[in-house]
């Protein structure tokens, strides 16, 4: 059993991480601190049956994730899947001939990303349909295994592997439309 | 050896090292001999560190931070 000092301390340095999946879960500031301060009270209330060999990041997150599922929603109404339409491989990636003549750089990759603004990157995240957006933010963002991730929602492996594809392809569905909103890319 | 068309397939599978070794192999031989595939992956993979790098953090403000500290206090209080 961990020393309650050391457990408080460990815990709190993975509170801006914890924010930040909480931002995007409940798109709303007041929910997201809400939902982490139920969190680490969670966390520390059944802190006595956590195993000091068990990762403490991912225990807090599987915490985190199922007080959303549990007990959240998100104010703003997010898609639905159905809502998307057809979802291509390398959507992104497929434009940035277009958006590099746009910004005349050779070295289209870093330039291209920078496009987009920091709002935009978490409102695209934001909008996903919640069955994408969490092995999304678990794993691209968070950096948490495939396993983990079923682990943490209780679905199958191959559920997060298919979402998390989906959501992928989504996500950068929606940022094609920002640099079509901005004039960056021709509407077709 | 897969194709352009397999590669594109496998792709994220491929990034999350996610694929069986046999086909995880033969997208890699692929990928030495194109190198527009091997774009895609690193576009993809770029990608990815770009959106992690900000999005994943949000700063915590004094006041919450004395909020989340206080859930570990009220017990230790209690005790």
């Amino acid at each position: 059993m961990a020393d309650k000092k050391s457990f408080a301390d460990d815990a709190m340095q993975f509170a801006p991480q914890l924010l930040g999946a909480a931002t995007r879960m409940t798109r709303n500031r007041s929910d997201a601190e809400d939902l982490v301060q139920e969190t680490m009270l969670k966390a520390f209330k059944s802190y006595e049956s956590f195993d000091e060999g068990t990762n403490l990041r991912a225990w807090l997150f599987r915490i985190l994730t199922n007080t959303f599922i549990n007990s959240y929603h998100a104010k703003k109404a997010r898609p639905q899947e159905s809502d998307l339409g057809e979802l291509e491989d390398l959507y992104l990636y497929r434009h940035v001939p277009q958006l590099a003549d746009k910004i005349k750089s050779q070295s289209a990759e870093d330039a291209v990303f920078d496009l987009f603004t920091d709002d935009e990157v978490k409102t695209a995240l934001e909008e996903l349909p919640e069955a994408y957006l969490m092995p999304v933010l678990l794993a691209d963002i968070q950096d948490f295994s495939y396993q983990e991730i079923a682990d943490m929602l209780e679905v199958p492996l191959g559920t997060v592997m298919s979402r998390l594809h989906r959501g992928r392809k989504a996500l950068q569905k929606s940022l094609v439309g920002f640099a079509q909103e901005r004039g960056l890319i021709d509407v077709t | 050896m897969a194709d352009c068309n397999e590669t594109i397939r496998q792709l994220y599978a491929y990034l999350d090292e996610m694929l069986d070794e046999a086909l995880k192999d033969d997208i890699a031989l692929h990928l030495g001999d194109c190198p527009d595939c091997q774009g895609r992956v690193e576009f993809e993979y770029s990608l990815k560190l770009n959106i992690r790098s900000r999005a994943q953090e949000e700063p915590v403000p004094d006041e919450l931070r004395e909020r989340l500290l206080g859930c570990f206090n009220l017990d230790l209080e209690a005790e």
